[in-house]
């Protein structure tokens, strides 16, 4: 070949594009060629033989009919042999060979494609062996006490080896002597090797442990296509399987179960039950909307894409209905209607290449949810019970009673109220109400979960149900939910399979919320003397007590997630395949304010009952090749086509004057209304995904998607994404095939785009609005939503180049460096009011994330004592490269928001606090020119004069997940963090005494300015002459902590425990989360700092313990 | 192979069948858009009375327009310490950012966008008459004229601050601007009164020719000839063209269309939902659960009620003034302290009471001002004594010659008859009055004319 290049080297152009082409071509057909012999040695050798008690020559019948091979034997010698049972799939000649020979008195010799069979010469010691055998019989089983066929059983020290069937079984027939000292070594692809003495035991029970590095070797990279080889996928997935996910832990959702479990993937916790959990994939890829408070401005999704089996989740968000469902109703969390227990994998797609074939919805990653699926066997049945407590953390310090008098008293007297009026006006001094002890308990957690499975070789089910019931340690709150689901696998034929998924849950949950809203005033009774509630008439705000006992806020919910697929094997390597699924999701929220207390007193009760229909339907039919061409070149080719809809029905009844306060029916109301609202959204793609794979070294990918969609209205936008992605396994070079201790070294790269269509319905058009009240019974309709015809797709181009490599079998470690570019971001954009709206969807500007993940797992330990650690961290950095027009977009003076080039989009913007001034007792502010003024004299709602004072997403966070093993025992601890990211506090609780009259303060207010001279952070308390600036740095805390979010500790009896009940399996485990915080801004002594004041509703530490049961 | 085209074929069937489109077409089904709603008479009649329901919404009429004149004027004092209504604008503290007009400010360009919309669109409404459409376009003038005369009286020093009006006034959007499109400076007081002139002129010329469009509803609950007549009235005042005011008064009042509320029945008129027999133009509640302006002045209403009345309002009344305490005002004692509130918005939701936004007295009281300011004290005495009369009939004449006696008398007899309708401030601003509150807990009670206080500042709506 090199003489032929080196030949063709000439100066004359035209004859050397002849001459390489020539010799190109002869290279391929060489190189094919050389490829074809070796893999007449490599590929086509492997054979799968079964079977019980086989002789000899029946095995190497079938060798011979699945191999090239032909045997030559004396069949004497045959006779002398003891029949085998074996059960080996895709095995070479040697590995059949090996285990069929072991103890019996010939050897065999591979002589090119011939097989030599020859007797053994017999040494007196193995003559001794074979006088007196002893059969050794064992049973291998996971820890779910599934048989574990194919497991390798080899003597130590001897080529002595056998594999389990399928039910798990092997026998080795052993001398007396190895029977008494000899020591097992069982192992397994995905299992941690085990060595057992056989100790003279004739029957031998071994379990094996999984091996999570080696069980992420299959994953999950979409739901198009088949799970594929790590090895053979360019793009960046992390994977977190059921064991990482710890299901087991008291949290009522997978979402919020994922902190800290991936590289790169932020969840932002809420510490209310059961409402919507914002993830974060590398950073958060949509621009923020520079008002929180406005529901109606609506901006892309910044969600994650979750898809379950298969079949997208519904997002629950507010669109454009009447303001009537914008204003009141709560959501419920979609993803909650998933039971953590029956997720087998996750995968969470980061970069172009993988998400790339979900195109419009990728842009802020993809989380594929796999659920568990049965498996042929024994009926196995999982039982699970957990119980606990949780109690309250970092409690929000308030002012006791007489605190708070005294520092009221003074407000008013600075405000020149006579000291007598302000000793009037601020109430009783000698009661202290303890309102958040009144409000909040020791709340309880109970869970318990069922999962039958088993089936045939034809049909496999699993079949599982699960109950929780939990309480949020605010009195009033609390969430009960109920799961089914049933899976179904169905051979039909040889040619047809088809799977059915369908699972039903019901939730149930309270959220009065009462404390976290308003914080009362401690001076005030609870009850009056006659045992009733008391009112605060002047405040107009109601008794938490009173509003616990008489109002009511409960949602009562079911979603179905389902689906039906078939596959059909046209021939080997082409399949088509079809799966409908549909999610739905129904809500009813009930809402009463009752006439005994302030929240309904002036409108003699009020009630609203809101109706939330989800629905959603999905069809995607695909076709899928994998031919593998002259050997080397593999190919896996899937394109196919999606349709789906979704639509909401809202509907909402209202009611206000009942007759009878305890009938709160709507039918008992006076005054009636109603709303209803409906969206439908539908779009059609067409997808496509092609892997290529050149000798197991070299990889690429190339997907795309085509999406047409109806949320533009009228005009039927369409985009087209596409990625392409490349990988390089670094080790099967030449060069480092022989360093054995290096197990994969591999270089990945992709590029593509992905978009986010979720903006909500019809948005570029310009709207009118129906008013439900009307003009004089005539019905009536205003301007809604602002015309911008020019709006377009957001386009989020990703970039990313990964590094994997895994060595001593026992460390992988993956470093990811990415830029994700989103172009055209869209965000309401305000406008000047004059123009008749105050904001408008637009595409606005340039966006980039980059950063870096890293993970690292490894078993630091094996053996008798175990580690596992896996340690992950994302590095994000967020910066808008550009707006259009130059100009800076800032939220309004209370938000602290803004979208400015060469700042985060989650950047906090405000004015940089300077303490108090000590001679008058009012802010001070540093003002653009570093100059410190006096809070009069600052400009304070003139944003713009403002500055960069922090970020709200960390610059780094992730989690150090660590697990132990001894003996029976297992112990795990999670650790997560989060470096550089800051928070600004609603600032009603801790500020300058305008809010002293109506509501409790934090204790902070204790340092307020007094008297001149006095150095604090605390204005000189007044009502009405402190101007508030509400984005002051002063509110602006440091949220870089490291939490031990679970430590868990199991023990799981020893079958000697339960011999007689052979396969049962009982852990019982303790579990508990939020055990220890540590802020890096911690808070000074008995007063409030970010710990505090990081979440409204209380943040709960929960105590659980449980059991399972497997038999 | 053969299956393999067989399914690529049927694939690309499904997608580019003649269904696809249909399916991709999706109704909005809570909205309707802006070509849409005005391809026919029914829909462009519900955007006018889209802009007949935000007049009455409570960012502006049900609430935040109505209070702020009185609020700011003296005429109330709260009855509560904490939730205070309008607060900042009782302290004159109302900045850029917070700013209790501000949900003002962005209702009325909402509602000026609506009418912009409706006369740029009225072309293409199918299946209306012209008589119709005409109507359509006059209330569309007389509402826009309506709004960007209340956004001047708030937002800008007035009328004649300056000699030629040179001064501030605010944005005029008398046409559809693209909603990206930068605001320029304001216009002159000047320029935004000849345009509420302009539009009550165009509004004028139409409704003769035109026929009623809403089916419902009393017609004085909608603008009218009459109502853009007495608007022009109240323009002209604030101009201080006294002979226009005179003019136009004299033609509404000679029309006998309209009559005063006798004594006997003032109180009652204020009670009910009924149409009072001397509005010009007056907001139609309906029937609604949201609450009403009354809920304002309502002591029993715990969550809302607090703008008692000042003692400097009720000083102004003699006893036996059918306007004053008892009769007109009711007493509650909240926290120990008596207050007193008016019965003017009484009623609550059901029953809540039209918010009169143009009436006879007014009329009498405004060419009442312009027979004094141009001499004839004579005529300005009888407008002032019929109303001052109708109130308390057993009382004399008020007699005097002094031009400035008259003037004042008229200014406090405004006060007394007009309160709580959203004047008293105005017309402070208006006859470059100080701002004495006596009976005050403001920190900032008084003001010496001029002051830049008469105009609130704008708030920065984004």
């Amino acid at each position: 070949m090199e003489l032929f290049f080196y030949e063709s080297i000439t100066f004359d152009q035209e004859r050397f594009k002849l001459k390489f082409f020539r010799v190109m071509k002869i290279t391929v057909v060489l190189l094919t060629f050389c490829c074809l012999q070796l893999s007449a040695k490599t590929f086509a050798q492997k054979v799968s033989v079964s079977g019980k008690d086989m002789p000899l020559e029946k095995v190497f019948n079938t060798i011979k009919e699945q191999s090239s091979y032909t045997f030559f034997y004396d069949y004497d010698v045959l006779r002398q042999s003891n029949p085998v049972s074996i059960d080996v799939k895709n095995v070479t000649v040697e590995e059949v060979l090996n285990i069929v020979l072991i103890g019996q008195p010939v050897l065999y010799k591979i002589e090119g494609s011939v097989i030599v069979i020859a007797r053994k010469e017999i040494t007196s010691k193995s003559t001794e062996k074979f006088s007196d055998p002893i059969i050794v019989k064992g049973h291998v089983t996971n820890e779910s006490n599934e048989p574990l066929a194919g497991a390798i059983v080899t003597l130590r020290g001897s080529s002595r080896v056998t594999a389990c069937n399928e039910n798990g079984d092997f026998e080795l027939t052993l001398t007396p002597d190895e029977a008494a000292r000899g020591v097992l070594i069982i192992s397994l692809v995905g299992y941690n090797k085990q060595e057992i003495r056989i100790n003279k035991r004739n029957i031998l029970n071994i379990e094996l442990d999984k091996n999570i590095q080696e069980l992420t070797d299959v994953i999950i990279t979409n739901s198009y296509s088949k799970p594929k080889r790590k090895e053979e996928v360019t793009g960046s997935i992390s994977t977190v399987t059921s064991e990482q996910l710890q299901a087991n832990r008291p949290i009522e959702s997978f979402d919020k179960m994922l902190e800290g479990l991936a590289a790169g993937v932020q969840v932002e916790q809420s510490t209310e039950l059961g409402t919507p959990v914002k993830i974060n994939i590398r950073g958060q890829n949509s621009i923020s909307p520079l008002s929180s408070s406005n529901v109606t401005q609506l901006t892309t999704s910044s969600q994650p894409l979750f898809i379950v089996d298969g079949v997208p989740v519904t997002e629950q968000r507010k669109g454009d209905e009447p303001l009537a469902f914008l204003n009141n109703e709560q959501l419920l969390n979609p993803l909650s209607g998933i039971n953590p227990d029956d997720i087998e994998t996750i995968s969470i797609l980061k970069d172009a290449a993988a998400a790339a074939i979900y195109g419009a919805n990728a842009s802020n990653g993809v989380v594929i949810i796999t659920t568990k699926k049965g498996k042929s066997g024994k009926t196995k049945l999982n039982v699970g019970y957990s119980n606990g407590w949780a109690q309250s953390i970092n409690k929000l310090k308030w002012l006791d009673g007489s605190q708070y008098h005294g520092l009221l008293k003074e407000m008013y007297i600075n405000d020149r109220r006579s000291p007598f009026n302000a000793e009037l006006l601020a109430g009783a001094n000698n009661i202290n109400t303890p309102w958040f002890e009144l409000v909040n308990r020791y709340s309880t957690f109970n869970n318990i979960d069922v999962d039958l499975s088993g089936g045939n070789d034809n049909t496999t089910f699993r079949l599982s149900g699960s109950y929780l019931n939990q309480q949020a340690i605010q009195k009033g709150n609390d969430y009960e939910k109920i799961y089914f689901r049933l899976r179904v696998d169905h051979k039909i034929n040889n040619r047809l399979n088809m799977s059915i998924t369908m699972a039903p849950t019901l939730t149930s949950k309270n959220a009065l919320n009462v404390y976290s809203n308003v914080p009362i005033i401690p001076n005030a009774p609870s009850y009056n003397a006659d045992g009733s509630f008391y009112k605060f008439s002047t405040l107009g705000v109601p008794n938490p007590l009173a509003i616990l006992a008489q109002n009511t806020n409960s949602h009562s919910g079911g979603s179905f997630n389902g689906n039906i697929r078939f596959e059909y094997n046209i021939r080997k390597n082409l399949r088509a395949s079809t799966t409908v699924g549909m999610d739905a999701l129904q809500n009813k929220l009930n809402l009463f304010d009752s006439p005994l207390n302030a929240t309904g007193e002036s409108k003699g009760g009020f009630a609203q009952i809101f109706d939330r229909t989800n629905f959603s339907w999905i069809n995607s039919s695909q076709i899928n090749w994998s031919p593998v061409l002259k050997k080397i070149h593999k190919f896996d080719l899937t394109t196919g086509f999606e349709a789906q809809a979704q639509s909401t029905r809202l509907l909402k009844g209202s009611g206000t004057g009942f007759t009878y306060y305890r009938l709160n029916e709507l039918s008992n109301a006076s005054n009636q209304s109603s709303a209803s609202s409906r969206q439908n959204a539908t779009s059609v793609s067409i997808y496509g995904q092609g892997t290529y794979n050149l000798l197991n070294k070299y990889f690429a990918t190339l997907s795309g998607r085509y999406d047409a969609a109806s949320i533009f209205g009228n005009d039927v936008n369409a985009t087209v994404n596409a990625a392409v992605g490349v990988g390089w396994i670094i080790n099967k070079e030449a060069l480092l095939s022989d360093i054995t201790w290096i197990d994969m070294l591999r270089l990945r790269a992709s590029y593509g785009s992905t978009g986010n269509s979720r903006i909500g319905s019809y948005q570029a058009r310009g709207l009118y609005g129906f008013n439900n009240t009307g003009y004089n019974g005539n019905t009536s309709s205003s301007p809604s939503s602002a015309p911008n015809a020019a709006l377009g797709w957001e386009k989020n181009n990703k970039s990313n180049i990964g590094i994997d490599f895994n060595f001593i079998k026992r460390f992988n470690f993956t470093i990811e460096f990415y830029t994700n570019i989103l172009n055209d971001a869209i965000t309401p954009i305000p406008v000047a009011a004059q123009n008749g709206f105050i904001n408008v969807l637009a595409n606005i500007g340039k966006m980039r994330n980059r950063g870096v993940d890293i993970s690292l797992n490894a078993q630091v330990l094996t053996g008798k004592f175990t580690w596992n650690t896996t340690l992950n961290a994302g590095f994000n950095k967020n910066v808008i490269l550009e707006i259009k027009n130059k100009n800076a977009l800032y939220g309004a003076s209370t938000e602290g928001t803004v979208l400015k080039e060469g700042i985060s989009t989650s950047a906090i913007w405000g004015f940089n606090f300077a303490g108090v001034d000590p001679a008058t007792g009012r802010e001070l502010y540093t003002d653009k020119t570093g100059k410190v003024v006096s809070v009069f004299d600052l400009d304070r709602n003139i944003i713009t004069g403002g500055s960069y004072l922090g970020d709200r997403l960390p610059a780094v966070q992730g989690g150090f997940i660590n697990s132990f093993g001894y003996k029976d025992f297992t112990f795990s601890i999670n650790t997560v963090y989060s470096f550089g990211s800051n928070i600004l506090i609603n600032n009603i609780n801790e500020n300058n005494g305008r809010n002293l009259s109506n509501r409790n303060q934090s204790v902070n207010l204790l340092d307020r300015w007094q008297k001149p001279g006095d150095i604090t952070n605390i204005p000189l308390l007044s009502a009405s002459t402190n101007p508030l600036v509400y984005t002051s740095s002063k509110y602006m805390y440091d949220n870089t902590y490291i939490k031990i979010s679970n430590v868990s500790l199991a023990y799981t009896f020893s079958k000697k425990t339960f011999r007689k009940l052979k396969g049962t399996r009982i852990t019982v485990y303790g579990n508990a989360t939020n055990l220890f915080y540590w802020y890096r801004q911690d808070s000074p002594n008995d007063r409030n700092g970010i710990r505090e004041y990081k979440f409204d509703f209380p943040e709960a530490q929960t105590f659980t313990t449980g059991a399972r049961i497997s038999i | 192979m053969k299956q393999l085209l067989h399914l690529i074929f049927a694939t690309a069937l499904l997608f580019t069948a003649g269904g696809c489109k249909k399916f991709l077409y999706q109704e909005p089904y809570n909205n309707i858009s802006i070509n849409d709603i005005f391809k026919d008479f029914e829909g462009a009649r519900t955007a006018l009375a889209g802009c007949y329901d935000d007049l009455k919404s409570n960012d502006y009429y049900m609430r935040t327009f109505s209070l702020y004149p009185e609020v700011t004027s003296g005429n109330i004092k709260y009855s509560k310490v904490s939730n205070q209504a309008l607060l900042l604008s009782y302290n004159f503290n109302n900045d850029a950012a917070t700013n209790d007009m501000k949900t003002f400010f962005i209702m009325s360009y909402s509602i000026i966008y609506n009418t912009n919309t409706i006369i740029a669109n009225i072309n293409s409404v199918k299946d209306a008459s012209s008589l119709q459409k005409n109507r359509l376009l006059a209330d569309a003038y007389t509402i826009r004229a309506l709004v960007h005369f209340d956004l001047a009286r708030v937002f800008a020093q007035g009328y004649n601050f300056t000699p030629d009006a040179s001064h501030a006034g605010i944005t005029i959007r008398n046409q559809l601007v693209p909603v990206l499109a930068p605001v320029s400076d304001v216009q002159t007081c000047k320029q935004v009164f000849d345009q509420v002139a302009s539009d009550l002129d165009s509004a004028t010329l139409l409704y003769p020719n035109s026929a009623r469009v809403f089916t419902l509803g009393d017609d004085k609950t909608y603008c009218s000839a009459d109502a853009a007549k007495a608007l022009q009235s109240r323009v002209a005042l604030y101009k201080n063209d006294w002979n226009k005011v005179i003019a136009l008064g004299t033609d509404l009042i000679s029309s006998n269309k309209y009559s005063l509320i006798s004594n006997s029945n003032y109180v009652a008129s204020w009670k009910q939902r009924n149409i009072s027999t001397e509005s010009i133009f007056e907001l139609a509640f309906g029937d609604r659960t949201g609450g009403s302006l009354g809920d304002y002045y309502n002591s029993s209403n715990t969550q809302f009620g607090q703008m008692a009345t000042s003692n400097d309002l009720l000083g102004l009344y003699t006893s036996d003034d059918v306007r004053a305490q008892p009769s007109m005002y009711v007493k509650a004692i909240v926290n120990a302290t008596d207050y007193y509130f008016t019965r003017k918005y009484q009623g609550m939701n059901d029953s809540a009471n039209n918010v009169k936004i143009i009436r006879l007295s007014e009329i009498y009281l405004n060419r009442a001002e312009a027979y004094a300011e141009s001499d004839n004290l004579t005529a300005a005495l009888a407008d002032l004594n019929v109303i001052r009369k109708r109130a308390n009939p057993a009382a004399l004449n008020f007699i005097s010659t002094d031009k400035a006696t008259v003037i004042n008398e008229i200014l406090d007899e405004r006060r007394r008859e007009l309160c709580f309708e959203g004047h008293t401030f105005f017309d402070l601003s208006r006859k470059k009055k100080n701002l004495v509150r006596t009976d005050c807990t403001s920190t900032q009670c008084n003001f010496i004319y001029p002051n830049t206080r008469y105009a609130c500042i704008f708030p920065l709506t984004n």
